[in-house]
């Protein structure tokens, strides 16, 4: 219920967003601000609501990382928003974290108590780290959608100055979604390795080629072949936003496909 | 690394992601596939994670050269490729009187973190900034991580030695490396005050190569060293070897019946011979009014007995579901004949993992090198900017330019080289405070 009512208020942030975005206007800027604002404060107090009813970590399970995901993911944009104010970025970001809420209902909410293999105080670091990893990809993916939507309608437009203002607003996003894509990857490794550390404590090697572990190792290494794309000579741009957009697909995947469709001994996550 | 190179690089992680991929295909799913995650251990893709390696080591061999180089000069163009931000403009500061205006010039840069060194050469007056030049190691950083993990991963490839292994209760098993006997004590499933699993235990009798002998408990998240190599707590398997069944006649205590599984038996002055089938763990009637378990573990057990008479000792003449009490229905007496668990006598194996690996210290020391890269890589951009002054109208007024470098990020270097350009323009323009 409340997670259906979460996801809502998120549909309703994306539509003030997008609004701001489109018009300009203040009344609708400072909607979108104390709405989102309001949206985080009111996210986080679920998490830790649930984290106090269950005792533990409330990141156990997929359900409570999926929760996890859209509000570190919003929490994100928000650290992003005081330096690049891109509304647009927040409007897909909301969408995004509506769509993450709404794959919540395809799994069981209940409460479980912790599994043995989960105590562990690498849940907290691997997890969390992982997850901002991916959190960081959503924002990314959030960026290069506008940026892909911006630069195909810039064929549209035939006034110079309006022209202009969108190719300055596009040099602008491109470098939000280089810092993204450079902050997630920092934190996939982070989280990649604590993994490995406390797959070392726990089941004795630090690298099994587990399908989670292989598809997170994919996602790490076609991201670092990005950042190649990267320092390449017109290495930015629509090429880039096409890769920084389709690779959301290969980290959801790995977050969420391999959960369903492949045998893991990260069965739980 | 030219984009030939980098092209080159690129095609073959998306090549190793690819095999990669197909190594975690199931084998269910393609019946004609056999064993897809064989190709981890397979020469031809240990051999292209090598190759991997050695270009991370040629990139990590020359820029680190230019890195400890650039570190060294400590410029604006250690920074990378320097660019031109501004082209000239005048400034109504006589080229003469720059030294008074420097430390003005200097805040400027100075309050967006600038170090800032200031010097006169020749004709040309120039106030170079540099900040988070500790940025450039960013990428040699990740690749040398890289690096050491991939020989890490060689190392633990060519020469550790890890096996599953499964231990009964009672049972003993000598370690292939390290020369010590462990032997199975206990097995024993913890719950917590709530009755939910707190953690597996075994408990081990662990007689070392000199003959010592030590009690041990190994638990999940809790390896034990013995001798060269760690045991780790993997999983458990439960058998059941018996049921004390106690039996009950109108209510009242008749005798107990000793149930193997698979095998009727019968008790002197019972009308049935019962045999055990189903053993629930933890009974609980699910959608439909099946019976199901909810846990594996023995909290709420129950027994699916089937009682046979002397007149069909083939067909089960019922079947009920037995429980550890006496099961009564609501405002019935008792029936003649009832059952009750006395006890279930079940035998543990405890399934380990021992692993010698000399690998894992040589992966920890890649991950923490890769972690740093990327970390800097990620936060700490570095930049530099020059702002320089030459003569005009023979020293009586001056003109300024402004050039920038940096490794990463062009546009955040311009974005901000026009804030400080702005800053700088009162100063310049105005003369005001020197």
């Amino acid at each position: 219920m409340i997670i259906g009512i979460l996801m809502l208020c998120y549909l309703l942030f994306a539509l003030v967003s997008f609004s701001a975005a489109v018009s300009g206007g203040r009344i609708w800027f400072w909607s979108a601000i104390s709405m989102g604002l309001g949206l985080l404060a009111f996210h986080g107090s679920v998490i830790a609501i649930r984290g106090v009813q269950a005792g533990h970590l409330p990141w156990s399970n997929t359900y409570e990382t999926l929760i996890l995901l859209g509000f570190l993911m919003m929490a994100i944009y928000w650290t992003t928003f005081p330096k690049f104010r891109a509304l647009s970025v927040g409007g897909f970001a909301g969408l995004t974290a509506a769509v993450l809420l709404g794959l919540c209902s395809l799994l069981s909410s209940d409460i479980e108590p912790l599994l043995p293999a989960l105590k562990s105080n690498w849940l907290l670091f691997h997890v969390t780290a992982a997850i901002l990893g991916y959190a960081s990809f959503a924002v990314a993916f959030g960026t290069a959608g506008i940026y892909l939507f911006l630069d195909a309608a810039r064929k549209f437009v035939s006034r110079p100055e309006k022209r202009g203002e969108i190719e300055g607003r596009l040099e602008y996003l491109d470098r939000l979604m280089a810092r993204l894509i450079a902050v997630g990857f920092a934190f996939l490794t982070l989280g990649i390795s604590t993994g490995a550390v406390w797959a070392n404590a726990s089941w004795g090697r630090y690298w099994n080629w587990d399908p989670k572990e292989t598809w997170a190792f994919i996602t790490w290494a076609l991201y670092g072949a990005l950042h190649h794309v990267r320092s390449m000579e017109n290495g930015s741009g629509r090429g880039f936003a096409v890769l920084a957009f389709f690779g959301f697909f290969l980290v959801m995947f790995t977050y969420f496909g391999v959960n369903f469709w492949l045998a893991s001994l990260h069965a739980y996550s | 690394m030219t984009t030939s190179i980098l092209r080159f690089v690129n095609v073959l992680i998306v090549l190793i992601c690819a095999a990669a991929a197909f190594g975690t295909i199931p084998e269910s799913t393609l019946p004609f596939l056999k064993n897809p995650s064989a190709l981890f251990a397979a020469k031809p893709f240990v051999a292209f994670l090598g190759l991997l390696g050695v270009f991370a080591v040629s990139h990590t061999v020359r820029k680190g050269i230019d890195l400890f180089r650039m570190a060294a000069a400590d410029e604006i163009t250690t920074a990378g490729r320097e660019t031109r931000l501004q082209d000239f403009r005048p400034a109504r500061i006589p080229f003469s009187d720059l030294q008074e205006y420097q430390d003005r010039i200097s805040s400027v840069l100075r309050s967006k973190r600038y170090r800032v060194i200031a010097k006169m050469e020749k004709l040309r007056f120039s106030f170079t900034g540099v900040k988070d030049l500790d940025g450039i190691w960013g990428s040699f950083l990740v690749h040398a991580g890289l690096v050491v993990a991939l020989l890490a991963g060689l190392l633990t490839y060519s020469f550790a030695d890890v096996r599953d292994i499964e231990l009964q209760e009672g049972a003993t098993t000598l370690l292939a490396r390290g020369g010590a006997k462990i032997k199975l004590e206990k097995f024993s499933v913890m719950l917590d005050a709530t009755g939910n699993v707190a953690s597996y235990v075994s408990r081990l009798l662990v007689q070392d190569r000199k003959g010592r002998i030590e009690h041990h408990d190994l638990s999940v998240n809790g390896p034990l060293q013995i001798g060269g190599v760690r045991v780790f707590q993997m999983r458990y398997s439960v058998k059941i070897r018996e049921v004390v069944l106690r039996v009950y006649k109108n209510g009242k205590p008749f005798g107990e019946i000793t149930l193997a599984p698979g095998k009727k038996s019968g008790l002197a002055g019972l009308p049935y011979t019962v045999e055990a089938g189903e053993i629930v763990p933890d009974f609980v009637i699910v959608q439909g009014g099946k019976a199901a378990s909810r846990s594996p573990y023995f909290r709420n057990p129950a027994v699916s007995l089937f009682l046979y008479t002397s007149t069909s000792p083939d067909t089960p003449e019922k079947q009920i579901w037995v429980f550890s009490d006496l099961f009564l229905h609501q405002g019935a007496g008792p029936a003649e004949w009832a059952f009750a668990i006395g006890r279930i006598r079940k035998i543990y194996s405890s399934g380990m993992k021992v692993s010698y690996d000399p690998g894992w210290p040589l992966a920890y020391a890649g991950f923490v090198v890769m972690i740093l890269g990327a970390f800097l890589s990620a936060f700490v951009i570095p930049r530099g900017i020059r702002i320089s002054f030459v003569p005009e109208r023979r020293g009586e007024e001056s003109s300024y330019e402004c050039s920038g470098a940096c490794v990463k990020d062009p546009a955040g270097l311009k974005y901000e080289a026009g804030i400080i350009l702005r800053e700088l323009e009162p100063v310049v323009k105005g003369g005001g405070v020197r």
